[in-house]
C-alpha cells in the first residue's frame, strides 16, 4: 500500500529504447491499450513500467488492458535490471490479486473457480520467486480468505507478515477480518483501530471494518461516526451507505426511514447488484406493500449471491410478499428455503413457515417451527400463543399440558392479554374447573376496565357451564341469565349469529333445570327450543333421557329413534338406544346399535367399551359352554385392548380389562388395575365396588364391607338394593349375621315385592337362630327373640312355597320346601332351648340372689361388727368417763378450769375415732371388691378377643355375641368359641361354593361401570370441543393490537390470517358447544341411565345371588347335619367347660 | 315462618320408617308415633315445644308381617292380627276407626275389623297382581286409593263396591299416597322424583310436580286443604301449594332419607323421620 502515493502521481513516463527521451502519459488519458502494450514491446520497458501502467489501466476501469499488460510483460518485458525479481513478483501477484477479486465478485461458479485457478497458478509461479515477500504474502492471505476453510492459513501469513512489520496496515486489516468472520468483534476492532493508528490515511474500509464492529458490538453511535468517516473518505464506499443506512432504518421515524432510503438508493445506484442493498430495499417496498418490486428486487439479490445467509433473508423477503398477497403455496416454498439455508440464527422465516403449514392444516410441523423460534427467542410472545393454541388442539396429554404452560407464561408475560386468558380458560376446562374460572373472571375483568367492552354471551355460557359442572347450580344460571339477556338484546343487530348462541344458552338452562330437579320446567324448555329448531338433537335426546329416568322405556325409544332420523352418524342417539336395550337385557340389539357407531366411526372408544361390556355380561350368564365363554371372554379383552391402544388413559376399558382378569380368576391382577382406576378417578362408583369385591374374595371383609358403605355414601341417595346384595353377602361371609339381618330388612323395605331378599332374610334369620340356639349360654330373651325370628323364617319359607316361587327358586337350586322343614325341626329343637335358657335364666337369678345374699350377709356381719366396735367403744368412753368422774370426784377440789379443758379434747378424739372406723369400713365393704372384679372381667374379655383374633370374622362373631351377652359376660364366653368353631366350618364350605358366583357378581358390576364410565369419556370429549367458541372474542381482540416494531407488524399481519381461520372456526362452533353442553349433561343422563342399568343388573345380580344362596343352602343343609352331630359334642365339651366356668365364677365370687 | 323447631337425634336405635301425629283426645295432648327397624314403636307426646317418650313399645319385630294394634295410652299391645308374610305391607285405618286395609303381594286389598281382628272383606283391585306398595282411606271413607309397584294407581269406591278408576300415574312404584281432607284430591309420590296430583272424581291429572332429586318417599296433605309436605330421599321435607302447584318450602334438616312425614291435626307442625334416626319437628305458617 506504500504504493499508494506512488500511484497517485499523474503520469507515467514510458522510457524509450536507447535514449534518454520518455513517452509520458497522463493517467486520466491513457492511450488505447493495444496501442501502449506495442510501444511496450517496441521500446523494451522494463517491467517496472508495464506495472505502472497496467496498474494505472485497472485504476481507469480498463480491466481487460490491465490484464492483457500484465499478461503480455511475462514473455515480453525487460527484465535487464538490478531487482527485476521483485517486479516479476508484483506483476505476478498484482494479476493474481486481480484474479482473486474477480473470483470474489462472480456468482458463476465455474467462472469463479476458472478465477481461482489461474490466481492459484500465478501464486504458485510467483513462490518460486520469492516465498517471504511481505506483500506476496498479503496478497495470498487475501487469497486464502475467499475460502473459508483457508482462515487459519490466512491468518498465520498475515502473523508471519506482522512478525517483520508488525504495523503492517494489510495485514492487520486482513486479521481484523479474520477476527470479525469468527465474531471476534472486539479484537477485530482493536485490530482496525492498530491499522488506523499506524497509518491515519487508511483508506475507507478501515473505517468500514471499524463501523461494523461497533455496531456488532452494540455501540450505535460510534458506528454512525465511522460509517461517516469512510464514506467521506470514499463517495463511494457501498458499505458505509448501507451501514448508515440500516441505522437510519433502525431509528424508525419517518424521517430516519426517509434518510434511510435515500441511501440505500443510492448505494443501489453505486451497486445495483449488491444483494444486501436489494434485500433491504426490498424490505422497504415490503412496508410500502409494493409488492411486486420487493419481488423483483429479492429476485436479483437472490441471484448476485451465494452468501448462504444473505439469500435466506432473499428469500425471506420473497415468502413474505407472497405470503402477504395470499399466494400461501409460494410463500411456502420460499419459506422453506429460507429456513433451509441458515436454519440456525435466523428466526423470522420459521415463524412465517409455521403459519404456513397452520395454513395447511398440518399443525404438527407448524408446532416444530414455532418451537425453534421460542427455542432462540424464549420470551417470544407471538410464538408462546400460537403454540399453546396448537398444543391446546393436540390430542396428547403432554401437549395439552405444554399448552397449559405457554399460556401460562404468556398470561404471566402479558396479563392484559384478553386473547390469551380465554384460551388459557378454555384449555383448563377440561380438568381444571377452578383455574378455568379464575381465568375466565381475569378476562372479563380485563374487558370490563380496560377493554371496556362488555363481556360476550359466548364467556358468560362457559363460565355459566363450569358453574354448572361444579355443580354451583344459581351461579350457573345467573350466569346464563345474563348471557340470554345480552342476546336477547343484541339478536335484532345479528339475527343469524345470535339466535344461534340464544339456543344454546337456552338448551344449557334446560339442562339446568334439569339438574335442579325442576324437570316439569326443563320439560318445556326443551320442547319450545325444538318447536324452534326441530332438528336439535340434543334437546330430543335430553327429552327421551328424562322418559327414561321416569321408567318411561317405550318413549324413551320412541325419542331416541325420533333423533336417528334426523341424523344416523351421531353416535349418541345409537348409543342412548343401545344402553337401553342392554339395560332391558337385549345384548344382540344393543349390540347392534354400537355395532353401527363403529361402523361410522372405528375409533369410538365408547361404542367399542360398550360392546366390550356386552361380552362382559354374557360372561356372566349361567352356560355350560366352557369353550364359548372363552371365546366371550376374548372377544371382551379384545374390545377393551382396541380402546386403550387408541387411548390408554381410558379408565373404562382399563376396568374392563380388571373385570375379565377378575372372571379369569386373577384376582391379583385386577386388584392392581383396579386400584390403579380409582387412583385416576374418585367419581366412578364401578371401580369402588368391584374393589369391594375383590376384596370380599381375597376374605378381606372388613375392607370389603367398608368400601361398599362408603360407595352407597358417595354416590346413592336413594337405598340402592343393588349394593344392599353386595353389602348383605360381605356381612354374610364375614359371619356379621345381625348387621347382615339388619341390612336385609333395610332392602326388604325398599323392594318388598323380591322373593329373593324375603329368602335371604328368612336364611339369615335361621341362621341365627340356630346360632343364638347352639350357644348354651344364650339368655331366656336371646332365645325368645331367636324363637321367634326363626318362626317368622317358617313363615315366609311357607310363604314362598304357597305363592309359587318355589319353581323359581329352585332354578337357584334353593329349596324353600327344605328350608322350611329345617326350621320345623329347629322350632322343635328350640323347646329345648327355651327350656333351657328359662333354666339357665332360672339359675342365674337364683345365683343373683344367692349373690345378693351372701353380699347381704357380709353387709350384716360387717354391719354387726361395727355394732360391736362401736359398743365396744361405747364401752370403752364409758368406762373411761366413769374413770374421768371417779378421778373427778376424787380431784374435786381442784382448779375447775383445768377440768373443762380436758373434757373438750377427750370428746374431740373420740369423734375422730369414730369417724375412722367408718370410713375404713366402707372402704372395705364397697370400695376395694368392685374394680378388683371389674378388671377380671376385663382381663377375661381380652383373653377371648385375643384368641379369636386370628380371624376378623372370629373376632367381629365374638364381639357381637359378647354386646349380645353383655349382662352375663362371664357364662357365655367359652360358649362363644365354641360356636364360632362351627361356624367357621360352615361359613367356610359356603364361600367355597360362594366364590365362582360372587366374582360373577363382581364382573357385572364393573360392566355396568364400565359403561357409565364410557358416558363420560364422551361427555370428556364433547368437553373439548367447548374451547371453540371463546375464540370469537379473542380473535376481536386481537386486531386491536397495535404494531409497534416494524418487523413484528409484519408477523401479526400474517398471524391475522390465522386468526380469521379461527374466526371461521369459531362461528360453527357455537353449535359445537351447543353439543358439548349436551354433552356434558349427556353424561350425566348416561350416568343415570348407568344407575337404571345397575337396576336391572341387581334383578340379574339377585337371581345369581339366590342362586348362590341356594347352594349355600345346600351346604348349609350338609354343613347343618355336621354340625349337629358338633353339636353334641360342643354340648359335652360346653359341659366341662361351664363347669370350668362355674370354677372361675366361684373365684370370682370369692373376691 | 317455616322453621324447624324441634330435633330429637338418636330417637331410635336405627333408621326411623315411619311416623303418625294425633291428637289423644283424653289427656288433650298431641300424641306423635314413630316406627324403626331397631323393632320398636316409640310413643311421644308434643307438649310445650317438647317432644317427650311415653312408651317404647317392644315385640313387633320388623317386617314380621303382623298388624298389632297398640294401646297409646298404656303402650301395651291390644290386638295382633296375623297377615301373611308381604300381605301386610302398608295399612291404613278406616276414618271410622272400624277397620283396617292393607295392600298385599298380589294387588289385593284385605280390610280386617278392628274389633274381632278377623278378615271382613277382600277385594282384587289390580288385575295384573302386582305388588300394592300404598293404600289409603280417603278421609269421608268413600273411597280407597292403592299405590302399586309398576306406578299404577287403584281408586277404589267402597260404597259401590267396585273399582272406579285405574291409571297409570308413574312408570315406577307409589311409595305413597294421600287424599285431600276433602277427600277430592289425590297426591302421589313415586321413586321417579316426580309427585302427581290427581283429580279423584275424573281421575285427571291436575299437577306433576318435580323438585326432588331422588324418590320421594312420603306425601302427607295438610289439615287446611291448601298444602301438601313430601320427603324423599334427597334428604329434604318440601311444602307444597295445593293451588298454585309448586314448592313453598324445602327443609334440609336431614342427614339421610326421610322416609315419612306427617302434618299435626292443626296444620301448624310437621313431624318429620328419617334414616338418620332423628325426627324433626317443624313450623309453618298457618294460612288464613
Amino acid at each position: 500500500m506504500t504504493d499508494v502515493e506512488y500511484y497517485s502521481t499523474g503520469s507515467i513516463e514510458i522510457p524509450l529504447r536507447d535514449s534518454d527521451e520518455v513517452i509520458e502519459l497522463g493517467l486520466d488519458q491513457l492511450p488505447d491499450g493495444e496501442e501502449v502494450l506495442s510501444i511496450l514491446i517496441q521500446e523494451n520497458c522494463p517491467l517496472h513500467v508495464w506495472i505502472r501502467l497496467a496498474i494505472g489501466y485497472y485504476k481507469q476501469g480498463k480491466l481487460a488492458d490491465f490484464v492483457h499488460i500484465l499478461e503480455k510483460s511475462q514473455p515480453s518485458a525487460n527484465i535487464n535490471y538490478r531487482g527485476f525479481e521483485k517486479d516479476k513478483l508484483k506483476a505476478l501477484d498484482t494479476l493474481a490479486a486481480h484474479y482473486v477479486q474477480m473470483a470474489n465478485k462472480e456468482k458463476n461458479k465455474d467462472l469463479k473457480k476458472d478465477y481461482c485457478n489461474k490466481a492459484t497458478l500465478l501464486y504458485t509461479s510467483a513462490d518460486k520467486i520469492s516465498m517471504y515477500d511481505s506483500d506476496h504474502l498479503l496478497s495470498r492471505a487475501y487469497f486464502c480468505l475467499l475460502d473459508s476453510d483457508k482462515l487459519d492459513q490466512a491468518d498465520a501469513q498475515f502473523n508471519f507478515v506482522l512478525s517483520t512489520n508488525q504495523y503492517n496496515v494489510a495485514a492487520l486489516v486482513g486479521k481484523a477480518t479474520i477476527a470479525f468472520n469468527k465474531k471476534d468483534y472486539k479484537t477485530s476492532l482493536n485490530l482496525y483501530k492498530k491499522a488506523l493508528k499506524t497509518n491515519s490515511n487508511a483508506p475507507a474500509g478501515v473505517r468500514l471494518g471499524m463501523g461494523l464492529c461497533f455496531y456488532k458490538l452494540g455501540k450505535i453511535p460510534k458506528a454512525k461516526l465511522a460509517f461517516e468517516r469512510a464514506l467521506e473518505l470514499d463517495q463511494q464506499c457501498v458499505g458505509a451507505l448501507i451501514g448508515l443506512s440500516i441505522l437510519e432504518l433502525n431509528n424508525k421515524t419517518t424521517d430516519s426511514t426517509k434518510l434511510g432510503v435515500e441511501m440505500l438508493s443510492k448505494a443501489y445506484q453505486l451497486d445495483s447488484k449488491n444483494p444486501i442493498v436489494l434485500n433491504h430495499l426490498a424490505n422497504h417496498f415490503f412496508y410500502k406493500k409494493d409488492y411486486q418490486k420487493v419481488q423483483q428486487l429479492a429476485m436479483h439479490a437472490f441471484h448476485n449471491t451465494e452468501n448462504e445467509f444473505i439469500r435466506a433473508e432473499t428469500c425471506y423477503q420473497l415468502a413474505r410478499s407472497y405470503h402477504i398477497q395470499g399466494d400461501y403455496d409460494q410463500a411456502f416454498q420460499y419459506y422453506y428455503q429460507a429456513t433451509q439455508f441458515n436454519s440456525s440464527s435466523f428466526i423470522l422465516p420459521f415463524f412465517g413457515l409455521g403459519q404456513m403449514y397452520l395454513h395447511r392444516n398440518d399443525p404438527e410441523n407448524a408446532a416444530l417451527c414455532f418451537e425453534k423460534v421460542l427455542k432462540s427467542n424464549p420470551n417470544n410472545y407471538e410464538a408462546m400463543k400460537i403454540l399453546g393454541s396448537i398444543y391446546s388442539g393436540s390430542k396428547e396429554p403432554e401437549k395439552k399440558e405444554l399448552a397449559k404452560q405457554n399460556f401460562k407464561k404468556v398470561t404471566e408475560l402479558c396479563p392484559d392479554d384478553v386473547e390469551a386468558w380465554i384460551e388459557y380458560a378454555q384449555l383448563l376446562e377440561s380438568n381444571d374447573i377452578q383455574g378455568a374460572l379464575t381465568a375466565y373472571g381475569l378476562a372479563t375483568k380485563i374487558l370490563k376496565e380496560k377493554v371496556n367492552e362488555e363481556v360476550p354471551p359466548e364467556i358468560l355460557n362457559n363460565v355459566g357451564s363450569l358453574h354448572f359442572r361444579l355443580g354451583n347450580y344459581d351461579e350457573s344460571k345467573r350466569y346464563f341469565d345474563a348471557a340470554l339477556k345480552f342476546v336477547n338484546n343484541e339478536i335484532i343487530h345479528d339475527k343469524v349469529y345470535y339466535s344461534a348462541i340464544q339456543t344454546t344458552i337456552e338448551y344449557n338452562l334446560a339442562r339446568l333445570y334439569e339438574a335442579k330437579h325442576e324437570y316439569d320446567i326443563a320439560d318445556k324448555s326443551y320442547k319450545h327450543i325444538l318447536s324452534k329448531q326441530p332438528q336439535y338433537i340434543d334437546c330430543i335426546l335430553r327429552i327421551g333421557c328424562m322418559c327414561r329416568d321416569r321408567g318411561q322405556i317405550h318413549e324413551a325409544s320412541e325419542w331416541f329413534k325420533e333423533a336417528l332420523r334426523f341424523t344416523q352418524t351421531q353416535p349418541d342417539s345409537w348409543s342412548l338406544l343401545g344402553n337401553l336395550y342392554f339395560d332391558k337385557e337385549q345384548l344382540g340389539p344393543a349390540q347392534n346399535q354400537f355395532e353401527r357407531i363403529i361402523k361410522n366411526n372405528e375409533q369410538d372408544t365408547y361404542a367399542l367399551v360398550a360392546l366390550g361390556n356386552i361380552w362382559l355380561h354374557t360372561l356372566y350368564q349361567p352356560t355350560k359352554d366352557k369353550s364359548k365363554e372363552k371365546r366371550h371372554e376374548q372377544r371382551a379383552l379384545q374390545m377393551y385392548k382396541t380402546v386403550l391402544k387408541i387411548d390408554p388413559r381410558n379408565i373404562w376399558a382399563a376396568n374392563g380389562v380388571g373385570c375379565v382378569l377378575a372372571h379369569k380368576g386373577l384376582l391379583n391382577e385386577a386388584r392392581d388395575i383396579f386400584a390403579q382406576v380409582r387412583e385416576a378417578t374418585a367419581d366412578f362408583s364401578d371401580v369402588w365396588l368391584n374393589i369391594a369385591h375383590i376384596l370380599v374374595e381375597q376374605k378381606q371383609f372388613i375392607r370389603a364391607i367398608q368400601m361398599y358403605e362408603n360407595c352407597s355414601k358417595k354416590f346413592y341417595k336413594h337405598t340402592n338394593t343393588q349394593l344392599c346384595l353386595y353389602l348383605i353377602r360381605a356381612l354374610f361371609r364375614a359371619n356379621r349375621l345381625a348387621e347382615c339381618k339388619q341390612m336385609l330388612l333395610k332392602a326388604r323395605h325398599v323392594a318388598p315385592d323380591d322373593t329373593l331378599f324375603m329368602f335371604n332374610l328368612a336364611l339369615v334369620q335361621q341362621k341365627l337362630a340356630r346360632q343364638v340356639m347352639s350357644d348354651n349360654k344364650s339368655n331366656l330373651r336371646t332365645v325368645q327373640s331367636a324363637m321367634y325370628d326363626l318362626k317368622s323364617a317358617w313363615r315366609t319359607f311357607n310363604y314362598l312355597l304357597s305363592v309359587g316361587e318355589a319353581e323359581k327358586l329352585r332354578e337357584f337350586k334353593v329349596d324353600p320346601k327344605s328350608e322350611a322343614k329345617f326350621c320345623e325341626d329347629l322350632l322343635a329343637q328350640g323347646k329345648y332351648h327355651l327350656t333351657r335358657a328359662e333354666k339357665i335364666d332360672e339359675e342365674e337369678r337364683e345365683l343373683k340372689r344367692r349373690k345378693e345374699q351372701e353380699i347381704q350377709q357380709i353387709k350384716l356381719k360387717q354391719m354387726n361388727e361395727e355394732l360391736l366396735k362401736e359398743q365396744e367403744q361405747e364401752a370403752q368412753r364409758l368406762a373411761l368417763e366413769q374413770k374421768r368422774l371417779d378421778f373427778i370426784r376424787q380431784t374435786q377440789n381442784m382448779i375447775i378450769v383445768e377440768e373443762k379443758f380436758e373434757k373438750k379434747s377427750a370428746k374431740k378424739r373420740s369423734k375422730k375415732d369414730t369417724t375412722d372406723i367408718v370410713t375404713s369400713g366402707s372402704e372395705s365393704e364397697t370400695g376395694e371388691p368392685k374394680p378388683s372384679k371389674s378388671k377380671k372381667s376385663k382381663s377375661k374379655k381380652r383373653r377371648t378377643a385375643e384368641m379369636s383374633g386370628d380371624d376378623d370374622r372370629d373376632n367381629e362373631a365374638s364381639q357381637d355375641s359378647q354386646e349380645a351377652k353383655s349382662s352375663k359376660k362371664k357364662k357365655s364366653k367359652s360358649r362363644i368359641k365354641n360356636s364360632i368353631l362351627s361356624d367357621d366350618d360352615d361359613s367356610r364350605t359356603q364361600d367355597d361354593s360362594d366364590t365362582e358366583k360372587s366374582s360373577k357378581k363382581k364382573k357385572q358390576k364393573t360392566e355396568k361401570s364400565s359403561k357409565s364410565k364410557s358416558s363420560k369419556q364422551e361427555s370428556s370429549q364433547k368437553n373439548s370441543n367447548y374451547k371453540s367458541r371463546e375464540y370469537i372474542s379473542s380473535s376481536e381482540s386481537n386486531n386491536e393490537q397495535e404494531e409497534g416494531e416494524e418487523e413484528e407488524e409484519e408477523e401479526r399481519q400474517v398471524s391475522g390470517d390465522e386468526s380469521t381461520n379461527n374466526d371461521a372456526k369459531e362461528i360453527q362452533s357455537g353449535d359445537e358447544v351447543n353439543n358439548q353442553d349436551d354433552e356434558t349433561m349427556e353424561n350425566d343422563e348416561q350416568v343415570e341411565e348407568n344407575g337404571e342399568e345397575q337396576e336391572e343388573q341387581e334383578e340379574e345380580q339377585g337371581e345369581e345371588n339366590e342362586e348362590e344362596q341356594g347352594e349355600q343352602q345346600e351346604e348349609n343343609e350338609e354343613a347343618n347335619e355336621e354340625e349337629q352331630e358338633e353339636y353334641q359334642e360342643q354340648e359335652e365339651e360346653g359341659n366341662e367347660e361351664e363347669v370350668q366356668e362355674e370354677a372361675q365364677d366361684e373365684e370370682e365370687e370369692e373376691e | 315462618m317455616y322453621t324447624r323447631k324441634f330435633r330429637k337425634e338418636q330417637a331410635h336405635e336405627d333408621g326411623i320408617w315411619c311416623c303418625a301425629w294425633s291428637k289423644f283426645e283424653k289427656e288433650n295432648i298431641e300424641i306423635i308415633a314413630t316406627g324403626s327397624v331397631d323393632d320398636k314403636i316409640k310413643i311421644w307426646s308434643w307438649q310445650k315445644e317438647n317432644l317427650e317418650l311415653r312408651h317404647t313399645c317392644e315385640g313387633h319385630h320388623s317386617l314380621d308381617a303382623m298388624i298389632r294394634i297398640w294401646d297409646i295410652e298404656s303402650g301395651k299391645p291390644i290386638k295382633t292380627i296375623d297377615a301373611s308374610p308381604a300381605d301386610a305391607w302398608t295399612v291404613s285405618f278406616s276414618p271410622d276407626g272400624k277397620n283396617i286395609a292393607s295392600g298385599s303381594y298380589s294387588g289385593k286389598v284385605n280390610v280386617f275389623n278392628l274389633d274381632t281382628g278377623k278378615k271382613e272383606t277382600n277385594f282384587q283391585v289390580d288385575e295384573k297382581g302386582k305388588f300394592t306398595m300404598s293404600i289409603s282411606y280417603s278421609p269421608d271413607g268413600k273411597y280407597l286409593a292403592c299405590g302399586s309397584i309398576d306406578g299404577f294407581v287403584y281408586i277404589y269406591d267402597l260404597q259401590g263396591n267396585k273399582l272406579l278408576h285405574s291409571f297409570e300415574g308413574h312408570a315406577m312404584p307409589i311409595r305413597s299416597l294421600a287424599f285431600s281432607p276433602n277427600s277430592q284430591v289425590l297426591c302421589t309420590a313415586s321413586d321417579d322424583n316426580y309427585i302427581k296430583v290427581f283429580d279423584v272424581q275424573n281421575a285427571k291429572v291436575t299437577g306433576t310436580l318435580s323438585g326432588h332429586g331422588s324418590w320421594v318417599l312420603s306425601v302427607a296433605f295438610s289439615p287446611d286443604n291448601i298444602h301438601f309436605v313430601s320427603s324423599s330421599s334427597d334428604r329434604t321435607v318440601k311444602v307444597w301449594d295445593k293451588e298454585k302447584m309448586k314448592c313453598v318450602h324445602t327443609f334440609y334438616e336431614h342427614q339421610d332419607q326421610v322416609w315419612g312425614v306427617r302434618y299435626n291435626p292443626s296444620a301448624t307442625n310437621i313431624v318429620s323421620v328419617s334414616e338418620d334416626r332423628s325426627i324433626n319437628i317443624y313450623e309453618v305458617p298457618v294460612t288464613q
